[in-house]
């Protein structure tokens, strides 16, 4: 699968873990380093004797210490790194699961895949590794929503409308009526069962009346 | 002594007043005129120039412009104490003075209050009245701001002392108006002094003062001043009639006759005559003269005493003004001190508000930093030793699961720490921020749902109210879920007015507690930034909090 890997981190018992896991895939050269600064010299020097790198796993934080350093995180080290080699793949693994962090290293540096520090940690490095070698992006379960459609957790003043409508005990059809009289838009048919079916989504219920149920214990109705 | 009247009749002050940009209009006839009242080379002079500046005092009183109209009364009562009308040249500096009163305090007014007492004094020795005059001349030095006004002074308070025969004191004044000469540049008023010394100098020591007077006479003659050469030629007839010179006395009096007809004023045809028949051999003339001197005197004395009662009441009536002037004068202090007094103490309430409000933010941002650099050592240090531990037991062969679980909770209240108190990362929109939030507390198990964080301008707060209800609400989230078994949490946002209000609900298991101790903090928070928090809950009722910023 990889043949050289370099892994970066500050934490000797994480990067022996992340070591053992990378022994278990068999890859042959595993360099470890404690700072920003020489991995990225590490790389750079590698890329200059033709025998570059074929994936490097970062951390993002970095505990300071005596040596004065110019690239302070492992967010400084990835910016560096794509300049000059935009294609070597990147695997950040990490305690922090800030999805804001996670849309960043992904949409600006393209980093290959984002594994959360956690009890299944190494076990989802191994499932990083094999799509990162086959093209494919990983991100660890709890920091997966970084990339999925944020609008998917709002409702809106239509939606109470919906639900107070619907908890006076009006149907659908009812209701468009209601919609069409008060000059409310969407108001079609078809627009009101796909909303009501979301709103069940969103609001985890099993059917219209436990939605009002939920909807009127939250006091939004 | 008839010489030593003469000579203060044509006693001068320049008047100063015309650097003061008074001279508006027909400056040149100003000007002449101006000469001619200090300088008059004969009685004519006088009258044109006393109806000239007539003229522009009516025009200047009717306009209301009260420096102009005190100047030109200046030099009505200039040309009219000259005319050797003292009543009404004292009615004059009166009105002037009262007109003076209503400026404020300057340079002009103290020079020409300075320049109005010297005149003043000036009657008063005319008037034989040589302790108000003396009292005038001190009044004036008060007010005087130059050498050559106070050389003048001196010289009219020696000559007050002179009149009454009291040459010591005289010449004390004399002298110290001498010592001014240096400084001085007009010649006339060098050669008025040196003149009036000389005369001292004689009434002391027979001979000494010749020298002075010759040397004035030189002065005077450079300069070709007629009337004050006739002055020098009167005290050298007067010296030589002194020394019984009769003959030398005679020429000098011959000559200033031929002046003073040149003048062709009758005080000093009559002052010259004066010299003349002093002199003649003929007992009846002698006796005339006698006889009218003692008829001049006896007349003016009665005179002068109807003046001064005069002058008394309306020294009342201006002190009267006077102390109103300084009455109101006092109210308009008294209230601009009163202004000052509260302006300083709204200035100083507004500026502890705004350092208190300042120290407070000041505060709050420390706080922040705190617990920024607390929370990177808590992940640093405790977060990745527990998760170090806890790869280390995963590798082990034999392990205890139950172990591992509370290594991982324990893992989990760590970096739940540290998330809470780290810096919020402020470089996408906040409302992109909030929506990350919903997204991380959003699983399989609990959604949170936003309603209306879009619709706020979060950039109209700043950023420390941002950061602490983005630490708020992450803190309400992290102990839904830790204790909630909430299976939907809502947060809703919108604006009351100018207030911003934000809604917590769940329908979670709630609590029986009012504050629980992680929501203390959050308590802390919103007051740190002026907001109000209240806790709605109750077992199985879900839970509910309402933040009010």
């Amino acid at each position: 699968m990889y043949s050289k890997v370099l892994i970066v981190d500050d934490h000797d018992a994480i990067s022996k873990s992340v070591q053992q896991v990378l022994t278990a895939c068999h890859v042959e050269t595993i360099e470890i380093t404690q700072y920003c600064d020489d991995a990225f010299l590490k790389v750079k020097r590698a890329a200059l004797d033709g025998a570059n790198y074929d994936l490097v796993i970062t951390d993002l934080s970095f505990k300071k210490d005596h040596r004065s350093t110019d690239l302070e995180s492992g967010e400084d080290l990835i910016a560096a790194l794509r300049q000059e080699f935009p294609k070597l793949p990147i695997i950040v693994y990490s305690m922090k699961d800030q999805l804001q962090k996670v849309r960043l290293l992904i949409n600006q540096y393209g980093i290959n895949a984002y594994v959360c520090k956690d009890r299944k940690g190494a076990r989802e490095l191994v499932q990083a590794l094999k799509a990162v070698s086959q093209d494919k992006r990983f991100l660890s379960p709890q920091v997966r929503p970084a990339l999925s459609p944020k609008n998917d957790l709002e409702i809106y003043d239509y939606d109470i409308q919906l639900l107070t409508l619907l908890s006076k005990g009006l149907s659908q059809d009812e209701i468009r009526h209601n919609f069409q009289a008060n000059n409310i838009t969407p108001n079609s048919l078809s627009t009101i069962e796909k909303r009501l079916n979301k709103l069940r989504v969103q609001f985890k219920a099993n059917n219209a009346i436990h939605l009002v149920a939920t909807a009127k214990d939250l006091g939004l109705i | 002594m008839k010489a030593c009247k003469t000579s203060f009749l044509f006693f001068l002050l320049i008047f100063s007043t015309h650097h003061y940009g008074f001279v508006q209009q027909s400056s040149d006839s100003l000007g002449y005129y101006t000469n001619v009242a200090e300088y008059p080379q004969n009685y004519n002079d006088l009258i044109s120039s006393y109806s000239y500046f007539k003229g522009l005092y009516t025009k200047a009183i009717d306009r209301g412009e009260v420096k102009r109209s005190i100047y030109f009364l200046y030099y009505i009562a200039t040309i009219e104490y000259k005319r050797g009308d003292y009543n009404t040249s004292e009615k004059s500096i009166v009105s002037a003075i009262t007109l003076l009163d209503q400026l404020t305090n300057s340079s002009f007014k103290a020079q020409t209050k300075q320049s109005l007492y010297n005149l003043m004094g000036l009657i008063y020795i005319e008037q034989k009245n040589d302790v108000k005059a003396l009292e005038f001349y001190s009044k004036a030095l008060e007010k005087s701001e130059n050498s050559l006004d106070s050389a003048k002074i001196y010289n009219n308070k020696s000559l007050i002392y002179k009149s009454s025969n009291a040459y010591g004191k005289a010449k004390q004044e004399l002298e110290k108006g001498f010592a001014l000469l240096p400084r001085i540049t007009d010649t006339l008023i060098m050669a008025k002094i040196i003149d009036n010394l000389g005369v001292i100098e004689n009434e002391l020591d027979k001979t000494k003062g010749l020298f002075l007077i010759h040397k004035a006479l030189e002065l005077r003659v450079v300069k070709g001043d007629t009337s004050t050469i006739y002055t020098s030629y009167s005290h050298l007839s007067d010296y030589y009639y002194k020394i019984n010179n009769k003959i030398e006395s005679k020429r000098y009096a011959l000559k200033a006759n031929e002046l003073a007809e040149i003048i062709n004023s009758p005080s000093y045809k009559q002052n010259a005559l004066g010299l003349l028949i002093r002199l003649s051999e003929d007992d009846n003339a002698k006796q005339y003269k006698l006889l009218n001197d003692s008829l001049y005197n006896a007349e003016k004395q009665s005179s002068n005493n109807f003046a001064l009662m005069k002058y008394d009441v309306s020294e009342a009536n201006r002190k009267a003004l006077e102390s109103q002037l300084e009455k109101e004068a006092q109210e308009s202090r008294t209230l601009i001190a009163f202004l000052i007094a509260s302006f300083v103490t709204i200035l100083s309430v507004c500026l502890y508000f705004i350092l208190k409000s300042k120290h407070k933010k000041e505060k709050v941002q420390q706080a922040f930093e705190t617990e920024s650099r607390i929370s990177k050592h808590i992940h640093d240090e405790v977060a990745n030793d527990v998760f170090q531990f806890m790869t280390k037991l995963e590798g082990e062969t034999i392990t205890n699961a139950h172990l591992i679980d509370d290594l991982q909770s324990i893992y989990h209240k760590t970096r739940d720490i540290s998330k809470v108190h780290s810096l919020l990362e402020d470089d996408e929109p906040f409302t992109d921020t909030i929506k990350d939030l919903v997204l991380s507390y959003s699983d399989t198990k609990t959604s949170v749902i936003d309603k209306g964080s879009a619709d706020i301008n979060w950039e109209g707060y700043s950023k420390m109210k941002r950061t602490t209800i983005y630490k708020v609400l992450q803190e309400l989230l992290i102990n839904m879920k830790k204790h909630s078994q909430a299976s939907v949490a809502v947060l809703m946002f919108k604006n009351e007015g100018k207030k911003l209000v934000i809604s917590y609900t769940d329908n979670g298991v709630g609590s029986d507690f009012k504050k629980s101790t992680g929501l203390q903090n959050v308590e802390n928070r919103i007051e740190s930034i002026n907001g109000t928090l209240t806790f709605d809950t109750e077992p199985s009722k879900g839970f509910k909090t309402k933040i009010i910023i």
